[in-house]
């Protein structure tokens, strides 16, 4: 077990310190508000979706899906090794100057409504 | 059609991550085709693309095992100093790939699994087991044995399959660990996944 403190601020200024214990594996996490109240057990799964319902951008699985139509900008690289896709490319994420790579499925091709 | 493929890679990959597998952030973005092969005279025109962030020292399976990789029991990773270090994740993919039906989970030689060095001073280091291209994940395809994980190892082909005995002992122990945490997921976080904004033209 690795045993972490955090202190949290909740919507009404109020702080509150918590103490996890998560297991070596990580599958499981035991939290406990304070010294006085018990452990309860979460997996860690659980504790993501809980964190999730506070602060909702962190439940990334639960974001709806938005295209990023402009956030990219082809480099111009040659297709990386090993790809088989219809199209490949390198691309330059604007905001970040971060690196992506850009893929369009093989099966594509092979669609009338593609 | 291109962005049902496109969304159905994203939804995969979000799976993956809910269960704690390690995967590259995934976006849609509509890009002109380029690098095209096999079809001619698509080059430069539109389609929605799959896009994923470019990990830092990231290296394939096939990468630093070769086109002969095979996952077993005695798999270990061995860093160019020679030293020996543990993997973690792969057992967690394997779970969720037998899930969502990721058939094509291992990729051809390894090709669609990785590892970053990861080391940190209460736990030592380790490989980390990464997911990427999820793909193939949602495959309808006819199986012969009900019990086995049905993931392919030599690209798209449904029947090969991976024997549990032969997995590395970590391995097992995560894929046993995520199976349970997958049974007990409650029906409306799977239906989350489909229902979000933007996940209908996957879904329809």
């Amino acid at each position: 077990m690795t045993d972490y403190s955090l202190t949290t601020e909740r919507d009404d200024d109020q702080h509150i310190s918590q103490t996890l214990l998560i297991s070596e594996d990580q599958s499981s996490i035991r939290m406990r508000e304070n010294e006085s109240s018990s452990y309860h057990e979460y997996h860690s799964y659980e504790l993501i979706q809980m964190i999730g319902n506070e602060k909702k951008e962190l439940v990334h699985w639960l974001k709806p899906i938005r295209r990023r139509d402009n956030a990219f900008e082809n480099t111009g690289e040659p297709r990386i090794q090993g790809s088989n896709s219809l199209s490949s490319g390198i691309f330059r994420e604007i905001a970040t100057n971060k690196r992506w790579l850009g893929n369009l499925n093989k099966r594509i091709g092979n669609s009338p409504r593609s | 059609m291109a962005i049902a493929l496109a969304l159905k890679e994203r939804i995969a990959a979000d799976i993956y991550a809910f269960y704690g597998v390690q995967v590259p952030k995934i976006d849609l973005s509509l890009q002109k085709m380029t690098n095209v092969i096999d079809f001619e005279g698509v080059e430069g025109k539109k389609s929605v693309h799959v896009m994923s962030e470019l990990l830092d020292d990231f290296t394939t399976y096939k990468e630093a095992f070769g086109e002969r990789f095979k996952l077993s029991r005695k798999m270990e990773i061995v860093l160019p100093n020679e030293e020996r270090i543990p993997e973690r994740g792969l057992g967690k993919i394997l779970a969720v790939a037998t899930l969502i039906n990721d058939i094509d989970v291992i990729g051809r030689s390894g090709s669609n699994i990785g590892y970053q060095i990861k080391s940190y001073s209460h736990e030592g280091k380790y490989a980390q087991t990464i997911k990427i291209d999820p793909g193939e994940a949602f495959a309808i395809n006819e199986v012969s044995g009900k019990t086995k994980i049905r993931v392919a190892f030599t690209g798209t082909p449904a029947e090969t399959e991976i024997d549990f005995d032969e997995l590395p002992a970590g391995a097992k122990k995560e894929f046993l660990t995520t199976l349970y945490q997958i049974s007990q997921t409650i029906e409306a976080i799977f239906r989350g996944f489909f229902a979000r904004e933007g996940a209908h033209d996957f879904v329809t």
